[in-house]
């Protein structure tokens, strides 16, 4: 039958028949689509069987991606084996029929094992939920290759919940914003505004997403906090560059957040306070081991704190709330509904009255399910995310900008033999709106809607030890830009066949339909207006190409270097204005990044070492009507007020019974800035003549050049100390620690215009206290 | 041959810690680039028909704001044909936006000639202009046109001749400006609806309908006058016609880029400093027909100072 079947086919897809009509083409590419969703072809095409399922943690139902499964079958020694993928979903087919024994292991879990047996053309679904194995947590003292935070793979970077508390914070746990800054090429303005730039890319163009949904300012006013703390996530995806076809529609990094699943057995809950935030987490079956929640609020305290820590309030406020529900239904089907929603409100100079707020909505359902008697996983993903700005004056802002996004994402996941196929479809709807009134201008309101569907296909071959993983997104945009092709490359090769030795690779072209436009009176300003690409028809483009090397040095001791090049068009860059004013003229600039992370990483026993160094030479060019005048030239090349050239991150942990020590210092060049001349007021004569008895004139800054000056450097020495205390049903752990403790005072923007320095936060001692309740 | 090896990375390993510990403690800290090159940012214009001439002169300073002190400078204007220089006065004025100093003199200039406007600090910063004044020219003539019995107004002409730099052209209402009726004074330019019709003739058509319904826009009150009357002499707004003619060497800024304009060299005759100093003759005339007596015919209007 499938023989007869595959004859079909291939006298559907004969050339001459092909040429027979359009009709006929799209019926045949249709049927061949259907047969390919509904049939392994191996198993469509001989007598083998298959073994496929989710790896799961028995207690959250949290998949276990890096599960190894090995298959024996019985009589032979050869093993058959592959390790979990995305949502611990793995398939091993082509096998013969008879007897096997399956293993599967992962550290810190019991091993499963079962015997089995497999028919002819079967395909048997063994999906296990693993047992947490205290024992083995107790004496994994050894960091895995590729794992941590030197263990890069073409850009990408695992980042578990539990290594967040590398970093030392003030509060009384990690946060996912705090280890992304000590991550070399990712770059803060400060210890405030929420802004990072990877890699040279802006924050508008990283794409953060949460359970698939994506979330525009998810990193809070308060340079340490996001709207992901440690305890309600699982793990990020980390991508600073060369990310795969399954992510569309930004140009510079990806932050894949997966939040992790409320315990489906246990009814736990957690609080902690420090001066800086307070947090509240609980969670607890709905349906004993069938269905979860978890809940978690958090909120700034800073604003009251800072009297008498800093003797001065800071008006910096921020909350997150969260909730997750998920039910884990028969035949490997796992939902799970979640919502966020963040406020974000402060004045990031305190001596001036202008606020800026923020605040985000995200709301979003995921569906991950193995059919029972299918081949594939489906991960389907359908989410809203809104986001508002406004900055100005508390109570009539000057500048106010929403954007409301509604996606639906399918993705697929198959394999045929050591081929993994990932595919999928998506649909995303934006809708954006913006007003801003410039300070010497008339008022600007926009609204508009963009439509783009598509799909993507990604394949990961292997052979020996090569693994490629080529791909290609394709995007349809309804009225606004053509379509879109990105091809995409990524590669891993252990040339001796050891695992602590790999080189990796990645190339692709990336595009983005929507511009972040950013307030550019100052370097502190994070007003961020959303709109599709102002200064062309064309999106903005990147292309990236970066190599890197990850060595382990010996056990738990680790090295990684990554070099990477980027090539940008179409970016939207605020025209280049002698006058005093908030300015949505803009203008294209192209740009290119280079660069190289280097990291070395000691995670064995009860010490954690991490050095990184983080080299980033951004460079963009513009053409402006006035620059023939100006420069006598018609573009500029300019070092944009990001390029933080140097970068250098020291992290140290020790793990003592109940004492935990840590200790991060960093380091940073100064960021470019536009040193002034002077200032004047001018008048212009193109309508009439000036009566100086009766007009002032316009304020206007004297500038031989753009971005020609550096900010000083920055750096800070943060230290905590902290103490656990068990009890039966309960833990309480006290930390004690300081930012910046050397009281360095660090710029975190300078005011030309009023000769006003703003400082970062300087000396702060804390003290927080978390209590644990483990549940019953 | 290793350890030179080894050597050379350990040398530059330590090449670049000790940058960046250099780096790291570099304190110092130059917000402003150093500036010897604008000194004054002077603007206005040097006018043979005015009785006083104002002219802005300010030091280009370090912020944005302005204290009201004393300014460090002395402003002198020197007739360059006889070499005769005069020190200007200052004077401070408040805007809602901040402080200004002008500078005036009641020195009479005469057409055709050139003056030089030098400022100069304590320290001897000094930054100058050369003023070049044009020809005197004819009064213009400016011809209303009516339609319908209620003699509503359709189109102005202006003819001028004699100027080969049109520096200003505009209308000016000055009355009540408010509904308590305090006065003031607004006007609306047509220097960009002016064309060149030869040899230092100029022609500006002027709608009244649109400079109408500017003012009724602009008043922050319905104006207490139609749109049939507001060019009559029972008009509480004394419309008038502001011509200017410039000195050689003025540019035409309308065709020039605002982006240009806003540059500190981009369109500027200050040396050592930034800002622009015109010379003109200006001519105010009242906005209506003068009529020969005993013809039909329109004349130029007699001549009326303008309200500033």
């Amino acid at each position: 039958m499938n023989d007869i079947y595959l004859a079909k086919m291939y006298r559907a897809y004969h050339p001459l028949n092909i040429m027979k009509g359009k009709h006929t083409l799209i019926v045949n590419l249709l049927t061949a689509a259907i047969f390919w969703v509904l049939c392994i072809p191996e198993q469509c095409i001989s007598q083998t069987a298959a073994v496929q399922g989710i790896i799961t943690d028995s207690r959250t139902g949290q998949p276990l991606e890096g599960a190894n499964i090995v298959l024996q079958q019985s009589g032979e020694v050869r093993l058959r084996g592959m390790a979990a993928g995305q949502n611990g979903f793995y398939q091993i087919s082509g096998l013969p029929l008879g007897e096997y024994f399956l293993r599967i292991t992962f550290i810190g879990y019991a091993a499963y094992e079962e015997t089995l047996l497999l028919a002819s053309g079967e395909t048997k679904t063994i999906s296990v939920a693993l047992l947490p194995d205290d024992e083995q947590l107790g004496v994994l003292v050894v960091s895995v290759p590729g794992t941590g935070a030197a263990g890069m793979e073409a850009g990408r970077q695992r980042v578990e919940a539990a290594d967040f508390r590398r970093v030392p914070t003030p509060a009384a746990s990690g946060d996912l914003a705090s280890y992304l800054q000590a991550m070399p090429g990712v770059v803060a303005a400060g210890d405030r505004g929420g802004h990072l730039y990877i890699r040279g890319g802006t924050p508008a163009e990283n794409m953060v997403l949460v359970d698939g949904t994506l979330i525009f300012q998810p990193f809070h006013i308060l340079g340490f906090f996001s709207a992901f703390p440690e305890e309600i996530v699982s793990y990020a995806d980390f991508y600073a560059g060369g990310f795969g076809a399954r992510y569309n529609g930004r140009t510079s990094s990806v932050i894949d957040v997966k939040m992790r699943n409320g315990d489906r057995y246990q009814t736990r809950g957690m609080g902690s306070v420090s001066p800086f935030a307070g947090e509240v987490i609980a969670e607890g079956p709905i349906v004993r081991g069938q269905s979860s929640w978890i809940a978690s609020v958090r909120r700034s305290l800073v604003e009251e704190s800072s009297p008498m820590l800093f003797r001065e309030t800071h008006p910096l406020r921020f909350e997150s709330h969260y909730l997750k529900l998920t039910h884990f239904g028969v035949s490997d089907t796992r939902c799970s509904l979640m919502a966020m929603r963040t406020y974000d409100r402060g004045r990031l100079d305190f001596d001036i009255d202008d606020v800026v707020r923020w605040n985000n909505f995200v709301t979003g359902g995921q569906c991950v399910i193995l059919p029972e008697g299918t081949n594939m996983l489906f991960d389907i993903s359908a989410g809203m995310s809104y986001v508002s700005n406004a900055t100005g004056q508390a109570d009539s802002p000057e500048l106010t900008s929403d954007a409301m996004r509604f996606n639906l994402d399918v993705n697929l996941t198959r394999f045929y033999r050591q081929t993994r196929f990932d595919y999928g479809v998506f649909v995303h709807i934006h809708s954006l709106n913006y007003d801003m009134r410039e300070r010497f201008g008339g008022p600007q309101i926009q609204s508009e809607h963009l439509l783009s569907a598509g799909a993507y296909v990604e394949t990961t071959l292997t052979a020996g030890t090569l693994e490629m993983t080529p791909g290609t997104v394709f995007a349809y945009y309804m009225d606004t830009y053509p379509p879109s092709l990105e091809p995409r490359f990524r590669a891993k090769w252990q040339p001796r066949g050891r695992e602590e030795e790999q080189l990796s690779a990645a190339i692709g072209l990336y595009r983005q339909p929507l511009a972040g436009i950013h307030g550019t009176r100052d370097a502190g300003s994070i007003f961020t207006a959303w709109m599709s690409s102002p200064v062309s028809s064309s999106q903005l483009e990147a292309v990236h190409a970066l190599l890197g090397w990850r060595q382990s040095l010996a056990p738990g001791f680790q090295f990684s270097v990554e070099g990477y090049r980027k090539w940008m068009r179409n970016l939207p860059v605020p025209v280049w204005s002698h006058m005093v004013q908030f300015t949505t003229e803009l203008a294209r600039a192209s740009g290119h990044v280079y660069g190289a992370d280097i990291r070395l990483e000691y995670d064995r026993g009860a010490f954690y070492g991490f050095a990184g160094y983080g080299y980033t030479l951004t460079e963009y060019k513009t053409s402006q009507d006035h620059f023939m005048e100006w420069f006598g030239e018609a573009s500029r090349r300019y070092h944009p007020p990001h390029d933080r050239r140097h970068q250098v991150n020291l992290m140290a942990g020790l793990d003592l019974g109940n004492y935990t020590a840590g200790v991060r210092w960093e380091l940073g060049s100064g960021l470019p800035f536009t040193r002034p001349m002077g200032f004047d007021e001018l008048h212009r004569y193109t309508d009439k003549l000036p009566i100086v008895k009766h007009e002032f004139g316009t304020q206007r800054v004297i500038i031989n050049d753009f971005y020609q000056g550096r900010m000083l450097s920055y750096h800070r020495l943060d230290v905590s100390l902290e103490r656990a205390f068990d009890f039966p049903t309960s833990q309480i752990n006290l930390r004690i620690g300081a930012t910046n403790l050397y009281n360095r005072a660090n710029m975190f923007y300078y005011d030309v215009y009023t000769h006003r320095r703003v400082d970062q936060l300087p000396f702060a001692p804390y003290a927080s206290l978390k209590v644990e309740w483990k549940g019953r | 041959m290793k350890i030179n090896k080894f050597s050379g990375s350990g040398f530059s390993i330590l090449l670049l810690l000790s940058y960046l510990f250099i780096m790291g403690c570099d304190d110092t800290f130059e917000p402003l680039q150093e500036n010897d090159q604008y000194h004054f940012s002077i603007y206005g214009y040097l006018d043979v028909s005015a009785d006083t001439q104002w002219v802005r002169v300010m030091p280009v300073r370090e912020d944005i704001y302005i204290e009201p002190k004393p300014i460090d400078a002395v402003v002198t204007l020197e007739h360059m044909e006889s070499g005769e220089s005069v020190v200007m006065n200052d004077s401070l004025f408040s805007f809602p936006q901040g402080y200004a100093w002008n500078f005036w003199t009641t020195t009479a200039l005469k057409s055709s000639q050139t003056y030089r406007l030098t400022a100069v600090s304590s320290s001897g910063s000094t930054s100058y202009a050369m003023i070049s004044l044009p020809d005197d020219f004819e009064t213009p003539l400016v011809h209303i046109r009516f339609v319908g019995q209620e003699r509503t107004p359709t189109l102005t002409s202006i003819y001028i001749q004699g100027v080969e730099r049109l520096a200003d052209i505009r209308t000016i209402f000055y009355g009540p400006m408010s509904e308590s009726g305090e006065t003031n004074m607004t006007d609306i330019s047509h220097l960009k609806d002016s064309t060149r019709s030869g040899s230092g003739r100029w022609q500006v058509y002027v709608n009244p309908l649109e400079d109408f319904q500017y003012l009724t826009t602009f008043l922050p009150f319905k104006p207490p006058v139609l749109l049939t009357e507001y060019l009559t002499p029972v008009s509480p707004y004394k419309p008038k016609i502001y011509i200017a003619s410039a000195g050689p060497g003025y540019h035409f800024f309308p065709s020039i880029d605002e982006k240009i304009i806003a540059l500190p060299d981009g369109v500027s005759n200050v040396i050592n400093g930034v800002g622009y100093v015109a010379g003109i003759i200006s001519k105010t005339v009242p906005y209506k027909n003068c009529i020969t007596e005993g013809t039909t015919d329109i004349e130029p209007c007699p001549l009326e100072p303008p309200p500033w």
